[in-house]
């Protein structure tokens, strides 16, 4: 993938789903990290199924009963003799399963969910869903956006044609350039084709 | 005896052998020696402490490039002349700023201080041991040549050979090892996946104390599950089995109809050895260097060599039995187009074949699969994964050859296509099963959560982890996606962790006890929220265990067990078959996360 391609890419992702990539980034500012005891590196939790990997959905408040929507997707390896799930080019093949709340229902069309490839071009229909309800695919890819999109049809064969009501993105979207961070804060992300 | 004290036991041997060649009396030195956190070449840790601590190596270094030692009976002798290399990078990216001369704190280690390796034997390929009841095999690890890309050094071997011989017996026989150690430092072999007796199950200071150098064992051999299983050395893994010590052993079943019909056996072992153009990068002396995520090499080796082939008629079945020994790469291994069938894995068949693209194996796992060649030609066998460029933080992909079927034009005149495209359902591996169902839906009784604690990493290192920690972590790393902090870790600063939920107790501190006849159900959380989190092999010791679940989606087809993959911030549920008295291991099979304390044991008693 070339620099440019990438730098779209994450600007893409980032646009998608309304935050700042540098925002979502912890502030390490000054050169030492002394306040990090060898302990303060563990954080202990709960032996329950993470949220990690999960898709926080934001509404992109377009479409009126859409203001107060909130959604998660989640992702669990498709099934696999291995355990886990990777496609013969090495991409994990994931269930995504999404559920949205808050939503009320249109007054015409309906609300549909997509996965999306970042390239915009490569897209999975999850399916007709409303509040309280769960749509399911598989997905390949290594990074993809969620969207959920007001539409006219119902028809499973329809294409993605209205307007975007809710949209999160993939954990791996949010892997990002070290230039201009961390230890490489004088690195110009420039130079590697970023701005 | 502790791991930290374990790995201070084998870093002394090999500090004898690296620096202190020229001491007088070094044998009555060696209560003397220096802890290994000081036997730094060239520390990167700038503070005052650290600059003393310098001075005082440089003087030792001098000295220790003079002459030779007898350590034992055996006789080694060093040039000194071993310095660290920064090992070479998939995707090429700057030098940390600050950190651009900055070796490991732990010195660098080659095979008899990589001396000219002619006068040594050349290591010869693999033989079969075919091996009956209560016979015995004369075993040794001992120093080899080997040439691998075009490089000659030294390495280790079982019986001269790479790999170890492949050491087939019947189920329900026992074959007796006569194991001797003649490579530079302490050894055990341990019989991985083997439910033998605990005795023999070669963990230094828990069945066994270590083989010291030109010392004996004898191991018995039990061999209570059909399936492919593995050998190797159960101290400084990252090192000795790295060096080429491992093996495996194929139990035969006594049905003729166990697997389905194919027309050919092939074993395979896939490994990985990091080398640049003047050989392999040194390992760690006193303690294992790539700490974080475990040394990945940048050279695929199958059976131990680059050139792996074989030669089938048009449409032959082929078993292929296939181990992973590297130290941390999980393998996505694919046939070319060629269609591939998934037969059985550690301990048992699957409950069912099935039909997949390609395999995914981790560290220490095994699986069995069959594939039909039917198209001549040549197939490439590759590892295909989704590698990371940590630094631009963008996937790409990686394809490189593990090796090559020539499929003849001729075609096989005992056709098993009927066979092959029949997926078999393994009543026996069910109705064996069908003993533990009861125990699926049971509340876990133990939890463990795998993580881990860093210290006096280098500050550069402690922030790029954070921006990262913040960010994304895969699943799975699939490549060394951050060769230099990596490699710049040593488990003198890494502490990887399994830790009881329960009780707070981490690693050796943990005690299970169980009765024989125990079916226990345990839950490992992978942390995802550390400041590195990693995915880890779970291997278990003399039992035997199935998957129940992932992130709570049942398990359909179930296969016994002895290590699996447990992916970073996924939940896993094991039941493990507690039928095997003795005190057994569970650890990380990521040889440095193994050596950075990443271990419990348990005990399991007579009733
Ligand atoms: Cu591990």
């Amino acid at each position: 993938m070339s620099f440019l391609r990438a730098m779209v890419l994450a600007t893409v992702l980032a646009a998608a789903v309304g935050i700042s990539l540098a925002a979502a980034v912890p502030s390490t500012t000054s050169g030492t990290i002394s306040s990090l005891s060898p302990c303060s590196a563990i954080i202990s939790a709960p032996p329950l199924p993470s949220q990690y990997y999960g898709i926080e959905m934001v509404t992109t408040r377009r479409v009126p009963g859409t203001g107060r929507a909130v959604g998660t997707g989640m992702v669990n390896f498709a099934r696999s003799p291995f355990g886990v799930a990777v496609s013969p080019s090495g991409r994990y093949v994931y269930d995504l399963s999404l559920s949205i709340d808050r939503i009320k229902a249109p007054r015409r069309g309906a609300y549909t969910a997509w996965a999306v490839a970042p390239d915009l071009q490569d897209v999975v229909r999850l399916g007709v869903i409303e509040e309280g309800q769960v749509a399911s695919a598989r997905v390949t890819w290594n990074k993809f956006l969620v969207v959920v999109t007001l539409e006219s049809s119902t028809e499973p064969t329809a294409r993605w044609h209205g307007p975007v009501v809710m949209r999160g993105m993939s954990r791996s979207g949010m892997m990002h350039t070290l230039a201009g961070h961390g230890p490489y804060e004088n690195e110009a992300c420039l130079k590697y084709g970023f701005k | 005896m502790s791991i930290r004290q374990r790995s201070l036991w084998v870093g002394l041997f090999l500090l004898a052998g690296s620096c202190f060649d020229s001491l007088p009396g070094l044998s009555a030195q060696r209560g003397h020696t220096p802890e290994p956190s000081q036997v730094v070449k060239t520390s990167m840790l700038l503070d005052e402490q650290d600059a003393g601590q310098m001075e005082s190596m440089e003087q030792m270094d001098e000295q220790g490039q003079m002459g030779m030692m007898h350590m034992g009976s055996v006789e080694v002798l060093g040039d000194g002349n071993v310095a660290w290399r920064m090992p070479p990078m998939d995707a090429p990216m700057p030098p940390l700023p600050g950190l651009e001369n900055a070796v490991p704190t732990v010195g660098p280690f080659m095979v008899k201080g990589d001396m000219d390796p002619t006068g040594f034997p050349e290591a010869r390929p693999g033989e079969i041991v075919e091996m009956d009841d209560g016979e015995t095999l004369d075993l040794t690890a001992s120093i080899v040549q080997r040439t691998i890309n075009g490089k000659t050094f030294l390495m280790y071997g079982y019986n001269g050979q790479y790999p170890g011989p492949l050491i087939k017996g019947d189920r329900g026989s026992t074959v007796i090892i006569n194991f001797t150690n003649e490579i530079e430092m302490p050894t055990t072999v341990h019989w991985h996946g083997l439910r033998l007796d605990n005795r023999f199950d070669g963990v230094p200071d828990v069945t066994q104390p270590p083989v010291l150098v030109g010392q004996s064992f004898t191991y018995e051999l039990y061999f209570r599950d059909t399936g492919i299983y593995w050998y190797h050395p159960h101290m400084r893994e990252d090192l000795q089995q790295d060096l080429g010590l491992y093996g495996n052993m194929l139990v035969m079943p006594p049905e003729n109809d166990y697997y389905g019909a194919v027309n050919r056996e092939e074993v395979i072992i896939l490994d990985d050895l990091l080398m640049d153009e003047q050989g392999p990068i040194p390992w760690g002396d006193t303690a294992p260097s790539h700490a974080l995520m475990g040394r990945f090499g940048n050279v695929l080796l199958v059976n131990g060599t680059t050139d792996y082939q074989l030669e089938v008629d048009r449409g032959e079945v082929v078993r292929f039995y296939i181990t992973n020994v590297a130290n941390t790469r999980t393998f996505n291994m694919v046939f070319g187009g060629a269609r591939v069938k998934v037969v059985a894995s550690d301990v048992s068949k699957f409950e069912r074949e099935e039909w997949v693209e390609s395999v995914v194996i981790a560290p220490a796992e095994r699986y069995v699969v069959e594939v039909q060649f039917d198209e001549p030609g040549e197939v490439e066998l590759t590892n295909s994964i989704q590698a990371i460029d940590d630094f631009m933080g963008e996937f790409y992909y990686q394809l490189k050859s593990l090796g090559r079927v020539t499929v003849r034009d001729t075609t096989t005149t005992n056709d098993l296509s009927v066979e092959f495209k029949t997926l078999r359902q393994h009543d026996d591996v069910i109705n064996d099963i069908d003993g533990y169902r009861d125990a699926f839906g049971r509340e876990p009784d133990h939890q463990l959560e795998l993580t881990l604690r860093v210290q006096n990493l280098p500050t550069p290192i402690m922030r790029a982890l954070e921006f990262e920690a913040g960010l994304f972590s895969p699943p799975l790393e699939w490549n060394d996606a951050m060769p230099m902090m990596n490699w710049l870790s040593s488990t003198e600063q890494v502490q990887w962790i399994l830790r009881d939920a329960d009780t707070g107790q981490e690693n050796m501190e943990i005690e299970w006890r169980f009765t024989v006849g125990d079916v226990v159900k345990i839950r490992i959380f992978n942390n995802p929220e550390t400041i590195h989190p990693m995915n880890h092999p779970v291997h278990l010791h003399g039992q035997r265990y199935l998957v129940l679940s992932i992130d709570g989606v049942p398990n359909q087809n179930l296969v016994w067990k002895d290590t699996a993959i447990v992916p970073v911030g996924s939940v896993v549920d094991i039941l493990a078959d507690m039928d095997n008295p003795g005190t057994w291991m569970l650890h990380c099979h990521i040889a440095e996360h193994l050596d950075a304390g990443m271990m419990m044991s348990f005990s399991v008693n007579e009733q």
